[in-house]
């Protein structure tokens, strides 16, 4: 497929949906390889579904974020 | 975050940095930035707080545990963590829906119950409400199913009752039209 074809597909927002199959986003990851501005294209897509994804965001509960850094201060300190 | 946050005191680079080299300041400071994202999507993928939370710190434990798989060359960091985010809310989904084997269920009655798809009260409640206000119910749903419930296109088409070609052309349709309302949100 040629890259304007992968453009006007609609590959590209299956894709960065999450919604691609598997064989059409190996064919868009091969093709993103060769060439910079599909790629270029792929990730102003994917910008705006992550932008999308981000007017969603909710605070955690506040005290989910010391028990975190405990276990991950545990863990250093077991490895060290 | 970079465009939402200009004042970003460290760039990707240094936080991969600081992660790998186990920096608890640095996993503060990711954690400070990221989690309401993050905690947005396993909400949305779960309807479930408690179930939400436990994913959250999961999330977080991948991404301190699981950086060295973290590769520059194939993204940004942040796409490399909303996709941690979405795969370990939707493995719980699914586990969760594969012990109460409801999820077959839902799909073959036909009863999916889209209305599940509740707004939470998201941090830019503004930005969002206006998104949300022009793009129509179905789209918003399309997006979702695919997105935060990790839908294939096949299970879409059954979900909505609609041939697959549809599903594609309605998919596309609705990212071109967030697209548009993102430009004039920003």
């Amino acid at each position: 497929m040629s890259e304007q074809r992968f453009i006007t597909s609609g590959i590209i927002e299956l894709y960065v949906a999450g919604m691609a199959t598997e064989q059409e986003a190996r064919e868009l990851e091969a093709a993103t390889a060769q060439f910079p501005e599909l790629a270029a294209e792929v990730e102003a897509c994917r910008r705006d579904m992550e932008q999308y994804i981000r007017l969603q965001a909710v605070a955690p509960p506040p005290a989910i974020k010391e028990h975190l850094l405990r276990m991950v201060s545990d863990e250093t300190k077991l490895i060290e | 975050m970079s465009d939402l946050r200009p004042t970003l005191t460290y760039t990707e680079a240094e936080l991969v940095q600081g992660l790998k080299a186990r920096d608890e300041k640095v996993f503060s400071y990711i954690y400070d930035h990221y989690s309401p994202a993050l905690y947005g999507v396993a909400l949305k993928v779960l309807n479930d707080e408690n179930a939400a939370v436990d994913v959250l710190q999961e999330i977080f434990l991948k991404i301190w545990r699981g950086v060295e798989r973290y590769d520059a060359d194939k993204g940004r960091l942040f796409t490399w963590m909303l996709n941690i985010a979405r795969n370990t809310a939707i493995d719980a989904l699914r586990s969760r829906a594969h012990k109460l084997g409801q999820k077959m269920q839902e799909i073959g009655n036909g009863n999916f119950p889209l209305e599940q798809f509740t707004v939470q009260q998201s941090i830019d409640h503004l930005g969002l409400s206006k998104v949300l206000d022009q793009l129509n119910k179905d789209q918003r749903v399309i997006i979702d199913l695919a997105y935060y419930r990790g839908c294939t296109q096949e299970e879409i088409a059954k979900i909505l009752d609609m041939p697959l070609g549809t599903v594609k052309t309605r998919m596309r349709n609705a990212i071109i039209q967030l697209r548009n309302i993102l430009k004039q949100v920003e």
